[in-house]
């Protein structure tokens, strides 16, 4: 019995050391402040590691996720109270994220008159006359074009609306697939509203409307919209064939392959336009990038593009707010800014960079971005459960199920729930 | 036996058996120090996994009672309460009704032919087919798997472009079956979901079986073939009555599994296209987190669980009475 409690003892004064040990081990490893960035868009490894060097006392610890599952996390975080230092910030979700007090003001800090007036200014409007965010990709949607196919074809590259229909049917008619799309992904399905974006360009104010009731879904105007976007991405022959059940990433492989004439997505495609090494990849065709036009004919050229599609803010609950500052600091000084944009294809837009040197042909996609007249996407200003229900309605299009009709009443339903839920 | 004796019994029994069967005797009224002792043992013991069950599933299940009533959007500090609205725009939601069809009609597909399947299968390997243990092994392992991996595997497999099945059938020279979209197809996704499903479960129904037909007494297989049963005389009348036990709590545990699945859904066709393959699991999730509805949410997932609890309930009593 006494050899019994000297074991015992012995071993609870191991079990004892060993928690003493490691306490002192975690104490000493934790020195450092690990600070949490969450975001949808990449920060890259590289720029981490600079960062880290640069810093020594700051370890960051970065979570990545898909943009579908991004909100969703941060929900959780923020319901269960475990907001991370940094977080992406998304021009959808952000009014409720202010409203709840989640961001933190940076007006007056210096590294936001870093970024580019344009930044600033739609940042100011955004978030009531104070900052809450630095703007991490200043993006524009598009079309990627092979031009390559454009030539060899003999159809005219898009200068305009009219324009694209008619090289998408003359495609067709070739027996071409004219676009891809990564339709399994349903967030991509969100990069073909060009119909509904020059209903917006006609009437600016067309969907805070709908909002009030005061237009419709069903609106004879919507369901010609519609039908055009139908008649361009949904009829037969116009999807290649298979979109349904591929990715994003797998829908830039067709295009990168040649397969494909156009590809509609924004210009953070960039991303993907890299080796596994992360080096640029010059592709086998001549490539170019045109506006998803909101113009007609004869018309000056107008695209749906915003400087604040992806921002990194400050949670306003941190408990390491110098570790955070100093990031978003660091990461707005020039030589910084033209790291992370080189690292991670995203126009960073920060006074000075030149992104057509460090971007994967950003040479392509500045035009589009910053040198004609923009205005914000219509979904930015889409209730998220109507803009599910419209996620929904085009894959259903583009299945073959319903019609434009059947699909808007659908939507339309799904605003007035969302409007009633408002009140 | 007087009073106290009967104390002194249980307080030196070590059966927790005998404490249980021995409060019961005790009236309440009548604790005193030695009943309280008696009791203790089993308050320390309970009181952990008590305390577990009440934080994680008990006050989040009371919780969603509330949240059901409410309009809160999952971020917002501020609730208001709606009485009844939840349900009853449930009741006018078409893409409900939907997901619910598609929950019942993916349940069922499952159920049916994985418990088929499984018991053909445990029949088969029970009555010593040639390497048993093997087919044992193959059918059980997708099982272990975690149910996003083989989502993952099952992309890649069926992918319309690039995937296995793909190339397989093309390199066959069957063009139109090659062609086939399986998770982008509205007519095709719901027969993938419940392809994988049933192949990644059928091992683990097929072990539950096997480890009942393996307590079937050898005497009554005797006597069936003395008594001239063939091989399917054998397995309805013998067999089949005899694991009817087994087949209740696997069946149960199916239609539940099946009713709340979500992973699977998810990971391999997301629901779409469209509303296409939407089960009530994933527009849970859907309106939950990606429309920002959270309490539109909760009331789909009271009604999900109310509709699981009878349904299982129902279950059990008709399966029940078929043991007796």
């Amino acid at each position: 019995m006494k050899s019994f409690k000297l074991l015992l003892t012995l071993l609870a004064m191991i079990i004892l050391g060993s928690v003493v040990f490691a306490q002192a081990s975690t104490e000493k490893s934790t020195k450092k402040t690990q600070l949490q960035i969450v975001h949808w868009n990449n920060l890259g490894d590289d720029v981490i590691a600079k960062f880290e060097q640069e810093n020594p006392d700051i370890e960051v610890l970065f979570e990545k996720f898909t943009v579908d599952q991004f909100m969703q996390v941060m929900k959780t975080r923020v319901a269960s109270g475990e907001i991370p230092d940094i977080i992406g910030a998304q021009e959808n979700d952000f009014p409720v994220f202010l409203k709840n007090g989640i961001y933190k003001d940076i007006t007056d800090y210096d590294f936001v008159k870093r970024l580019t007036l344009n930044a600033q200014k739609e940042l100011l409007a955004f978030g009531d006359g104070r900052i809450y965010a630095i703007p991490s990709n200043a993006w524009a949607m598009g079309i990627f074009i092979n031009v390559d196919m454009f030539k060899q074809h003999g159809i005219k590259i898009p200068e305009n609306y009219q324009d694209l229909h008619t090289a998408a049917q003359a495609f067709r008619q070739k027996g071409i697939a004219p676009f891809v799309q990564g339709i399994k992904d349903s967030w991509t399905v969100n990069q073909m509203f060009i119909p509904q974006f020059r209903l917006q360009v006609d009437t600016p104010q067309y969907y805070d409307n709908v909002k009030t009731g005061t237009a419709k879904w069903t609106d004879p105007k919507m369901v010609k919209a519609y039908q055009e976007w139908y008649d361009l991405f949904a009829a037969k022959g116009m999807m290649f064939e298979g979109s349904l059940g591929i990715t994003y990433e797998q829908a830039y492989q067709l295009f990168a392959q040649g397969r494909v004439p156009m590809w509609p997505m924004g210009t953070w495609a960039a991303e993907l336009f890299k080796d596994d090494a992360g080096k640029p990849v010059k592709l086998s065709f001549e490539m170019d990038f045109i506006p998803q036009f909101g113009n007609d004919t004869g018309e000056e050229v107008i695209n749906a593009a915003t400087n604040i599609g992806a921002m990194y803010s400050i949670s306003s609950s941190t408990k390491k707010l110098d570790a955070a500052i100093r990031f978003l600091d660091w990461l707005t000084m020039r030589e910084n800014a033209e790291f992370f944009a080189q690292k991670t294809g995203l126009l960073f837009p920060i006074q000075g960079v030149d992104f057509s040197e460090v971007v994967p042909y950003g040479n392509k996609l500045i035009p589009a971005t910053f040198e004609v007249k923009v205005l914000n996407p219509f979904d930015v200003f889409v209730d998220p459960a109507v803009k599910q229900q419209l996620t929904v309605m085009n894959q259903n299009l583009l299945a073959g199920i319903g019609t434009v009709k059947s699909e808007l009443e659908k939507v339309q339903k799904a605003q007035e729930i969302a409007n009633l839920e408002r009140k | 036996m007087s009073e106290s004796s009967r104390y002194r019994r249980v307080a030196a029994t070590p059966f927790w058996g005998n404490r249980l069967r021995h409060m019961e005797q005790v009236n309440c009224m009548t604790l005193d120090k030695k009943h309280i002792a008696a009791y203790f043992p089993i308050v320390v013991f309970l009181a952990p996994s008590l305390l577990l069950t009440a934080v994680f599933l008990f006050f989040p299940a009371i919780l969603e009672v509330y949240f059901s009533f409410t309009d809160w959007d999952g971020i917002s500090s501020s609730v208001g309460f709606v009485g009844f609205r939840n349900f009853r725009l449930m009741l006018q939601d078409d893409v409900f009704a939907l997901a619910l069809r598609n929950t019942v009609v993916f349940c069922l597909s499952t159920v049916v032919l994985q418990h088929l399947l499984s018991l053909c299968f445990a029949v088969l390997i029970h009555r010593k087919v040639y390497f048993g243990n093997l087919h044992k092994a193959l059918l059980f392992v997708p099982s272990i798997l975690s149910t996003v991996v083989v989502s993952l595997a099952f992309s890649f497999i069926l992918n319309p472009i690039s995937g296995h099945w793909h190339e397989l059938f093309s390199s066959f020279g069957f063009d139109s079956l090659s062609k086939i979209n399986w998770l982008g197809d509205p007519s095709y996704g719901m027969a993938a979901l419940v392809f994988v499903s049933v192949w990644q479960y059928t091992g683990y129904c097929m072990v539950i079986y096997m480890a009942a037909l393996a307590d079937i007494p050898k005497e009554m297989l005797e006597a069936g073939s003395i008594d001239g049963t063939n091989g399917w005389q054998q397995f309805w009348f013998i067999e089949f009555p005899s694991i009817a036990p087994a087949f209740t709590i696997n069946t149960v545990l199916s239609v539940i599994g099946n009713l709340k699945a979500f992973e699977l859904v998810f990971a391999l066709t997301g629901g779409g296209p469209g509303n296409s393959t939407e089960v009530i699991a994933t527009y849970i999730y859907r309106v939950g987190f990606t429309s920002g509805r959270m309490g539109y949410g909760t009331a789909v997932s009271l009604v999900l669980f109310i509709m699981i609890s009878a349904i299982s309930f129902i279950q059990i009593k008709l399966l029940r009475s078929r043991e007796q």
